[in-house]
């Protein structure tokens, strides 16, 4: 059985998914990507807007939420930190 | 056993060298483990962090009583004859004796942190290692072989469960933290044997300086890769 995912790892996935779409995406398609509920969405998106690693924007009279630098840089440190979780055997 | 040094008197500058790049190889490891502990919350960089620390702890009082023996600054070379002579002597060796225990005990407990990482303990546990520790440490101070030997053990357990983990993960930086951790472990049987020749202890401070450079070089390889953006890792 998979582990429990935390709250980092979450984030994690969430911005990666975005990494993988060029940066930007729709948020129905960030929320199946994520496998996450409606609810829980809602709940991480605010989180990721207030510490501004995404920010949201609209094209075509569609939401769109789109990957900053900040959300960028917190990536790269999430993929040090396994790859030390990795070496260390955490 | 009072004022005795580990090592031999020429190489007491190179050990404390050596030590220094050791405790700078911990330092870093022990930083890193502080700052992903802020963002992950996970114990086990905690455990680490404390286990590091303790064994930079170690290594620095070490150093700092081979310092005081060498330059005399216990005074075990100044006290003249009679009774006041002996009583101070009996608390120089005294201090000696405590400050020597204390790098035993402190070592050892750092090693008992790390291990517990990977295997998780019970409160009874806990209590009857502890227990040995003290027992250890007690008799380290006539029988230093005893320090080492019980270093060993730990060391030698903490190696085997990291091979088993690089076995069934195969993954590259785990193979340099197995053949680290195997140095350091090497390094307590060369330290076992300084009894026979003294030689043998700069064996010792020379395989486990090999064994902190290839730590310190995990760690590099951890920073550089994991920075490294990898189109082809979807689930960082």
């Amino acid at each position: 059985m998979a582990e429990k995912r935390t709250k980092i790892d979450i984030i994690g996935d969430m911005l990666v998914s975005i990494i993988h779409k060029e940066g930007i995406i729709k948020p129905t398609h960030l929320m199946y990507r994520s496998n996450l509920s409606h609810g829980q969405m809602k709940v991480y998106l605010e989180e990721l807007l207030e510490k501004e690693f995404i920010r949201k924007m609209k094209r075509n009279n569609c939401d769109y939420i789109m990957i900053t630098d900040k959300g960028h840089e917190f990536v790269a440190k999430l993929r040090e930190i396994k790859e030390f979780e990795k070496t260390f055997g955490f | 056993m009072a004022g005795v040094l580990f090592g031999p008197e020429w190489f007491f500058g190179e050990g404390i060298i050596i030590d220094i790049f050791s405790v700078f190889a911990l330092a870093l490891v022990t930083f890193f483990s502080l700052k992903y502990y802020r963002v992950r919350k996970s114990r086990s960089y905690l455990y680490l962090a404390i286990s590091f620390g303790l064994l930079i702890a170690s290594l620095v009082l070490k150093n700092l009583i081979s310092t005081g023996i060498h330059y005399d600054i216990f005074g075990m070379g100044q006290f003249g004859f009679g009774m006041l002579g002996y009583y101070a002597l009996k608390s120089a060796n005294q201090l000696i004796f405590w400050a020597y225990s204390l790098y035993y005990l402190i070592a050892l407990v750092g090693l008992y942190i790390f291990y517990s990482i990977y295997q998780k303990q019970s409160p009874y546990t806990i209590a009857l290692v502890v227990y040995l520790l003290l027992i250890s440490t007690y008799f380290s101070y006539p029988y230093v072989t005893i320090f080492f030997l019980s270093s060993f053990m730990i060391l030698l357990l903490i190696t085997v469960q990291c091979t088993q983990r690089y076995i069934s993960k195969k993954y590259p930086a785990t193979r340099l933290l197995v053949v680290s951790l195997g140095l350091l472990t090497l390094s307590q049987v060369c330290f076992m044997l300084m009894g026979i020749d003294a030689a043998f202890y700069i064996v010792a401070e020379f395989v486990q300086l090999a064994g902190y450079t290839l730590l310190l070089i995990t760690l590099i390889a951890v920073l550089i890769h994991g920075r490294k953006k990898d189109e082809n890792r979807y689930y960082w």
